[in-house]
């Protein structure tokens, strides 16, 4: 091998290795968030587009997304920046998000991305008589990390038509998450209390 | 290695110069033995191109079939399988660099690169689509172009660069508002030390002209994003046609030499059509307003711009020297046209006077066409003729259908350029014989 070509071999080598363990890591870390990680239960509501490079997915979106904060509090979140939202177990045992800050307290929280930040109008109150005076609020809206689901490309399309034809509040979708250290990783998403797959292979059944 | 372009030019002159007697026959022969015969490119092209197409279908197909029974299979299964094209490509990678005939294959070098560029990308992908990532676009970008740009080094691949090169660009669009946007800049100087070699190695070629374009296409890619995602407001105006002046410059000193055709002479021809381009934007005083309008973007943002800015006045200020040192003038036409620029963009902003900066850029646009017109005539040169008569043209037809300017207005200025395109056709009637250069 000439002398200028003497490295390419072991450049390539260890080219290799960074690109492996950059990868790797991130397997390592989600696979250690999904072992350790505290499980949380989002209510969902699922849509189908077509992600060009990963495939197809059901989109998620989660409820409660807007935050309330105040004037001052909006300046300090940008569009694309990143924030952590404190999350807080209600009634039947699904999570929301209660609270934002830029930064980690802590405690039960989730590290998400912010969508915008600014001021709200609200509707103004009635009174019959008095004049009508319009109210600012101040909100940010987060983006999970979570916002999607991959499925076998049959599976999707009739998840999200499903979903679509299920009538007013007969059917319940909700995702799994385990969180650990502000990091979430979807476990599974249930429709009715089960994995989508038999949800769907059970519908197919009755049909 | 012989440079196959100095070969192809050699061997043109070389009966020129045995016509002139400079050389007798038997020397021009011994020359030529010296050299070896001109390969044909052709054959080696359609190897070229069949290797990479080659390359990007089996890629295809297995990730297909693996795609097929993908959700059978176990979540740690898939984890793993992520990397199997990886780690073929990576495999493929090293044997071909282990082998000197491998290596100077560009065939090999060309398809293992595009090869494992894209299973950098698919890796990525399969690890996210595994574990339900959502992520955005942004970072996904980021990571494949952090982890491919070094593979065109490593396996000396013109085309793996050039991809990496696309999709900066496009993880630039997607990063408008990020405060890691400013990264852009570092990256695409990672891309430059290839380009410089593909330059040395065969300033005319193909490939070199190919990444040349890419490059320059991202270039003005990140700047957009820079002036309209970014901060410092009041700059962007000066600053578009500063990094337009500064390529095309730049261009014109780098390509003189080698008498580069239209194609391979990216940085002049297209800072050269950017230039015209705003000199036909900014004929409107609402263009100019644009310096009043507000963006919102990180603090950061102004340490890019100031960078970006600053890089590229040096350049336009290097190639205003070499314009002068070697007596083009003509560069100047346009080339002056950054700090006029800057001096209308003070005047509007600080003068409030976005009619009279409009007009004053019609008037630099309507004299720099009538150069090029009376150059074009002079050297007997079509193009520059051309060049010339569309930029005034072009300005004529802007302010006919200009509702903002006043009919009479109108009717003086065609009535003027009328005048002028009758001249100018008197002048050449007068010219029998004329060929186009």
């Amino acid at each position: 091998m000439t002398g200028s070509a003497r490295w390419l071999v072991p450049a390539a080598i260890i080219l290799s290795l960074v690109q492996v363990a950059s990868v790797g890591s991130r397997i390592v870390t989600y696979e250690d968030i999904l072992a350790h990680g505290k499980r949380y239960l989002f209510k969902t509501a699922p849509v189908d587009p077509y992600d060009l490079f990963r495939g197809r997915y059901v989109a998620l979106s989660q409820e409660n997304l807007e935050i309330m904060v105040t004037e001052k509090e909006t300046k300090e979140y940008e569009r694309g920046g990143k924030a952590w939202v404190t999350l807080k177990t209600g009634e039947g045992g699904y999570t929301t998000f209660a609270g934002i800050s830029k930064t980690p307290s802590g405690g039960e929280e989730l590290k998400v991305e912010v969508a915008w930040a600014g001021p709200r109008y609200a509707p103004p109150p009635r009174d019959g008589k008095a004049a009508v005076k319009e109210q600012k609020e101040w909100s940010v809206h987060i983006k999970p990390p979570f916002d999607r689901y991959y499925m076998n490309e049959k599976l999707a399309p009739e998840a999200e038509a499903a979903y679509r034809n299920r009538g007013e509040g007969k059917i319940n979708p909700y995702i799994a998450v385990r969180i650990k250290n502000g990091r979430g990783v979807i476990e599974e998403l249930f429709i009715d209390g089960k994995p989508v797959g038999d949800w769907i292979k059970g519908k197919e059944e009755k049909q | 290695m012989r440079d196959k372009a100095f070969k192809s030019r050699l061997y043109e002159e070389l009966p020129g110069l045995v016509a002139d007697e400079v050389i007798d026959i038997e020397t021009a022969k011994r020359i030529m033995d010296h050299y070896g015969p001109l390969k044909k490119s052709g054959a080696r092209l359609v190897i070229l191109a069949f290797s990479i197409l080659g390359a990007l279908f089996i890629g295809g197909g297995v990730i297909l079939l693996i795609a097929h029974n993908w959700n059978e299979l176990g979540r740690g299964v898939r984890a793993v399988l992520s990397f199997v094209p990886l780690a073929a490509m990576q495999a493929l990678a090293v044997y071909m660099l282990a082998s000197e005939e491998r290596r100077e294959s560009s065939a090999w070098r060309e398809g293992v690169g595009i090869g494992w560029n894209l299973a950098v990308a698919s890796a990525i992908a399969l690890v996210s689509q595994t574990y339900n990532l959502g992520g955005t676009m942004e970072e996904f970008l980021f990571a494949w172009v952090f982890l491919s740009l070094p593979v065109a080094y490593v396996v000396k691949s013109s085309f793996s660069l050039a991809i990496t090169l696309n999709f900066l660009t496009q993880w630039r669009f997607s990063a408008v508002h990020s405060a890691t946007a400013w990264l852009f800049w570092p990256l695409l100087l990672l891309c430059l030390p290839h380009i410089i070699m593909e330059h040395r190695k065969n300033p005319t070629g193909a490939l070199t002209a190919l990444l040349a374009w890419v490059y320059v296409y991202a270039i003005f890619s990140g700047v957009m994003g820079t002036i309209f995602g970014g901060s410092l407001q009041n700059l962007r105006i000066g600053m578009l046609f500063t990094v337009a002046g500064g390529l095309y410059l730049f261009g014109r000193w780098l390509y003189r030499a080698q008498g580069a055709s239209f194609g391979r002479q990216p940085l002049a021809h297209l800072g050269h059509i950017v230039l015209m381009a705003l000199l036909f934007v900014f004929s409107y005083d609402q263009t100019w307003k644009i310096l009043e309008r507000e963006t919102h973007s990180p603090a950061g943002n102004a340490y890019e711009t100031a960078g970006v800015l600053a890089a590229f006045a040096l350049l336009w200020l290097f190639g205003i020297w070499k314009a002068w040192e070697r007596g083009d003038r003509q560069a100047y036409i346009l080339g002056l046209l950054p700090p006029v620029a800057w001096g209308l963009s003070a005047l509007a902003l600080y003068g409030n006077a976005f009619r009279y900066v409009a007009i004053l850029d019609n008037l630099y646009g309507f004299a720099a066409g009538v150069l090029f017109i009376y150059i074009g005539d002079r050297e007997d040169s079509l193009v520059k003729t051309n060049m010339g008569m569309v930029l005034v043209a072009g300005l004529a037809f802007l302010r006919f259908v200009d509702s903002s300017q006043s009919i009479i207005m109108r009717a003086l200025v065609l009535i003027a350029i009328g005048i002028a395109f009758l001249t100018v056709n008197v002048r050449l009637a007068k010219r029998p014989g004329r060929e186009a250069k």
